[in-house]
């Protein structure tokens, strides 16, 4: 009866949701191709982290889901909190150390029901009578006379329980993809070696399977060795982002592992089966580029976070920027491939946000902050982040960022899952922009034309990608970016190369390949400064200065089929106002004359990568 | 619990505690000792800890280990108590204060709500359960990347089409990387591609004739619309499952309040403030806010 009445509604027009069909010039339902592309959040913390408790989250699953999916819902401050848009996916992250509460008294678990304790107070709640059961536990707790260990860490268990739970009733396959995932929050001497962990799976693959913690090792290849017991003995499938090789002080992105012996093929081949992305820009600073390792691209003095480590007990020295940024961990991926058969770093990018405000938001007039304790207020801004004797970071310097972006199929655990594997997503600081790259031999002007998606995936391969074979052409990119219409217009599009010459030095190049209006390239080869239209009085700006969106094919002009290379795009945002503007107008916050109003949006895609092999 | 230990501050009390003991040993005198029961019970979950995280099961040495690490963080812990080390500690404090009210929350999931109770809920917030509106209709976009009027553009291009059937627009407008085509798309897909001006725009364009000029971020549209279904209240059954999860979470949030409103009933609160650093016009405020909330 139920499937007759299904069958029955997808007449002509049902099925709708995925049937937005193109007989336009530009877009392709091309058959199995990634379709749509999904924005969302990696790495949110809720209540649940130790720390975000600690700095007064009090928001819970539930909160952060709906918050995620587009309802109002009170912020731990007590402001009442909206996305203007909803995510498409989520990934509650909490950190796995700690996350241990009293639920599991309540679950009537085993191991509870097993004391006269547990037994009278799930009886009371049995009975309605939950907030004596409540008052009982905290006087034996407080007394001493609890029958069991009250911070044992097999609590965890009733807490990934919760985290499975609402993960499940959440998800809405077709709409809003809840992940099921946890952080590892792995420090090594206050140097940040964090991951999230992301399963394809359902409960049925995940449930048993407990969360790693930084308290059984901080090795990520003791780490991966979990993963690999998960796939195994569940037939699932599971993979990890790291963050913030920025807060690592060089340790993030090394030659040689946390034990100190050298790379050899067994490691790099397991640190690229689980870890195929790198979480690119976030609320701790934008980890793309950084201007020492980068003096000639203007645009790398981005938001960086170069003091120290995480606790800032070690300050930052400029041999440690190398094992910490996007952009020098790709190059430095083609020299290991040379040394071990298998590039370590070949990794793709997305942006996530981090907030532990159980806010996945990275929108510029709507931040909440790192943690509750800043969520918006005049003086926030001032607040000391982090701060030791040898640096401070004040809260002016978090950076309201980012989101990743996923080139998918539909919007469902599986399909985003399987794109974030094969790297066809990107990261943006916030912005919505849709961004297309495809790399082959064969592209021309000419494709620019009629369904170019459709040829894109054709003639080439996407972003994530492999050329391999040259036939003793060269390669061409087909690149194309529509701007956010919520967000700044495009100034330009610009592809990243880097490569590693005979010598086995490493080199990049930042080349400008489509800008907005008639800008002439210099005799260096580059475009002028797109200018700034954000009046600080109001926070408007003039989207005419920059474009709807921008094209390219893209033949690259130094090509040497001898060497190894990887290609990846960057697209700026004209400049729009930055959180902190938002604070001043909003709030009158006093700010000092250091804190910048204004920054420029941006997206990087994953790279594709050339092999001569 | 050995992530609470790593915790700086709690490393300074330690260090502190330790110089302590070392002081007030030798003047100890024999006292009654505490008693550290280790029962099967207690290496059973040791064991099906170990075997959770690392697959199999510990070998006789490991297991003599972690008893011993165990005893040792037990012992160490029971002392903590026994000098209030957990007193004033401020992270310690935070911590039970968020695992109770964990707690409370629990105990408002235990409540099942009935039917009846979902039913009212629904009809008391019959706004908040919609069938999307949906559209089919095509979309011309002039882009300001391409013409120096582009509305004015899209004006004239209006007049041309006036009272002209769908296909008419065919060879007009500019390209670009959203759907010309939209079948019978509910207004949150359209959204998505479009942003909220355009599809708020959207609502209120007439059907069956090339209308506009509408905005969007990208630029300027004509629009024909062939088909609407207006957005309409759900009916129950569709959408049960949501009310559950809303009225369950609102629940969450009374409960939350009213067991702290009975716990506080169990205090008397005395406000004791005789620094003139803060006024009396500040401690009336003060006073008045958190006894009357």
């Amino acid at each position: 009866m139920a499937l007759a009445a299904v069958a029955a509604c997808k007449s002509p027009n049902g099925n709708a949701e995925k049937s937005t069909s193109s007989n336009t010039s530009s877009t392709s339902a091309s058959s199995g191709h990634a379709t749509n592309v999904y924005f969302g959040d990696t790495h949110l913390h809720t209540e649940l982290s130790m720390d975000a408790g600690a700095f007064g989250n009090r928001v819970s699953l539930d909160g952060a889901y709906k918050f995620a999916k587009g309802e109002a819902i009170t912020s731990s401050s007590g402001l009442t909190a909206k996305l203007s848009r909803p995510l498409d996916f989520l990934v509650v992250a909490d950190h796995s150390d700690g996350m241990g509460l009293f639920q599991a008294l309540f679950n009537k678990e085993e191991w509870v029901m097993k004391y006269k304790q547990g037994k009278k107070w799930s009886k009371l709640i049995e009975e309605g009578r939950g907030a004596e059961a409540a008052i009982d536990l905290i006087k034996n707790f407080s007394q001493g006379t609890m029958e069991m260990n009250p911070i044992d860490p097999i609590l965890m268990r009733s807490v990934w329980d919760m985290t499975v739970d609402a993960a499940e009733k959440y998800n809405e396959p077709g709409k809003f993809t809840a992940f099921i995932g946890y952080e590892w929050t792995s420090l090594i001497a206050g140097n940040n070696l964090h991951r999230v962990v992301i399963y394809r799976d359902n409960e049925d693959k995940t449930r048993g399977h407990i969360p790693y913690t930084n308290t059984q090792s901080s090795d990520p290849e003791d780490l991966w060795t979990n993963l690999e017991l998960y796939e195994k003995n569940t037939g699932g499938n599971v993979l990890a982002i790291p963050h913030n090789g920025n807060l690592s002080n060089g340790i993030m992105f090394m030659e040689t592992a946390v034990d100190g012996r050298a790379f050899d093929k067994a490691y790099t081949d397991r640190r690229i089966q689980w870890e195929p992305l790198y979480e690119i820009t976030q609320i701790k600073g934008d980890g793309e580029a950084h201007p020492f390792l980068s003096p000639n691209d203007e645009f790398a003095d981005f938001e960086n976070w170069d003091y120290g480590n995480l606790d800032l007990s070690v300050a930052k020295t400029k041999d440690m920027l190398e094992g910490e940024y996007g952009r020098s961990a790709l190059k430095l991926g083609l020299k290991l491939k040379a040394k071990t058969g298998t590039n370590p770093y070949k990794f793709g990018f997305i942006g996530s946000t981090d907030s532990h405000t159980s806010l996945a938001t990275a929108d510029q007039n709507n931040f909440f902050g790192k943690a509750s304790n800043v969520e918006p207020s005049k003086e926030r801004w001032k607040h000391p982040f982090i701060t030791s004797d040898k640096a401070s970071i004040m809260t002016w310097q978090t950076v309201a960022s980012g989101y990743a972006a996923v080139w998918a199929t539909e919007n469902t655990r599986t399909a985003l899952f399987d794109a974030m594997r094969r790297k066809e997503t990107y990261g943006t600081t916030g912005s919505r922009m849709q961004v297309r790259f495809f790399g082959g031999w064969d592209y021309s002007d000419a494709d620019l034309k009629g369904d170019w998606v459709k040829t894109g995936y054709e003639k080439g391969v996407p972003m994530g990608g492999d050329l391999s074979t040259g036939l003793n052409k060269t390669p061409s990119f087909l690149v194309h970016a529509l701007m956010d219409p919520e967000s700044g217009s495009l100034d330009r599009v610009q592809i990243v190369k880097g490569w590693m010459k005979a010598d086995g030095s490493l080199e990049e190049k930042v080349y400008d390949v489509a800008w907005s209006g008639d800008r002439k390239m210099n005799s260096k080869g580059k475009v002028p400064l797109v200018g700034n239209s954000v009046n600080l009085k109001d926070g408007s700006w003039d989207n005419s200065i920059g474009a709807t969106s921008l094209s390219k094919v893209w033949v690259d002009p130094d090509f040497d089929p001898a060497l190894e290379a990887f290609y990846y795009v960057r697209v700026l945002e004209i400049p729009t106002p930055r959180w902190t503007l938002y604070d001043k107008l909003q709030y009158g916050a006093e700010l000092s004359d250091e804190v910048p109003l204004t920054m420029t949006q941006r997206g990087y895609t994953s790279p594709i990568w050339y092999s001569p092999k | 619990m050995k992530k609470i230990i790593r915790e700086p501050l709690l490393h300074f009390v330690l260090i502190g505690a330790v110089f302590f003991l070392l002081y007030s040993w030798v003047g100890e005198n024999d006292s009654s000792k505490d008693e550290i029961v280790i029962d099967e019970n207690d290496l059973e979950e040791i064991v099906s800890k170990f075997e959770m995280q690392l697959g199999r099961v510990p070998s006789e040495d490991e297991m003599i280990a972690l008893v011993a690490k165990k005893i040792e963080e037990e012992v160490f812990y029971k002392e903590a108590l026994k000098m209030n080390l957990d007193h004033n500690d401020e992270i310690l404090k935070r911590r039970l204060a968020q695992k109770m009210k964990s707690l409370t929350k629990d105990i408002a999931n235990v409540i099942e709500p009935t039917n009846e109770d979902l039913v009212s809920y629904y009809n008391e917030h019959s706004t908040k359960y919609l069938v999307e509106a949906r559209y089919s209709f095509q979309q011309l976009f002039f882009s300001p990347d391409l013409r120096n009027d582009w509305r004015k553009d899209a004006e004239l291009a209006l007049n041309k089409l006036k009272n002209k059937p769908l296909n008419a627009g065919a060879s007009t407008g500019d390209p670009i990387a959203v759907p010309k085509t939209f079948n019978n798309t509910t207004s949150f897909h359209i959204e998505r591609q479009m942003g909220q001006e355009f599809t708020a725009a959207l609502a209120n364009v007439k059907t069956n004739a090339w209308q506009g000029p509408i905005d969007s971020g990208y630029g300027t549209h004509l629009v024909y619309i062939t088909a609407k279904t207006e957005q309409q209240p759900a009916s129950y059954d569709t959408v049960k499952e949501k009310v559950l999860l809303d009225y369950s979470f609102e629940k969450q949030q009374e409960v939350k309040a009213s067991i702290y409103t009975e716990f506080i009933k169990k205090y008397n609160l005395n406000f004791d403030i005789q620094s003139p650093k803060f006024t009396e016009t500040f401690v009336a405020k003060l006073k008045s806010k958190i006894l009357q909330p």
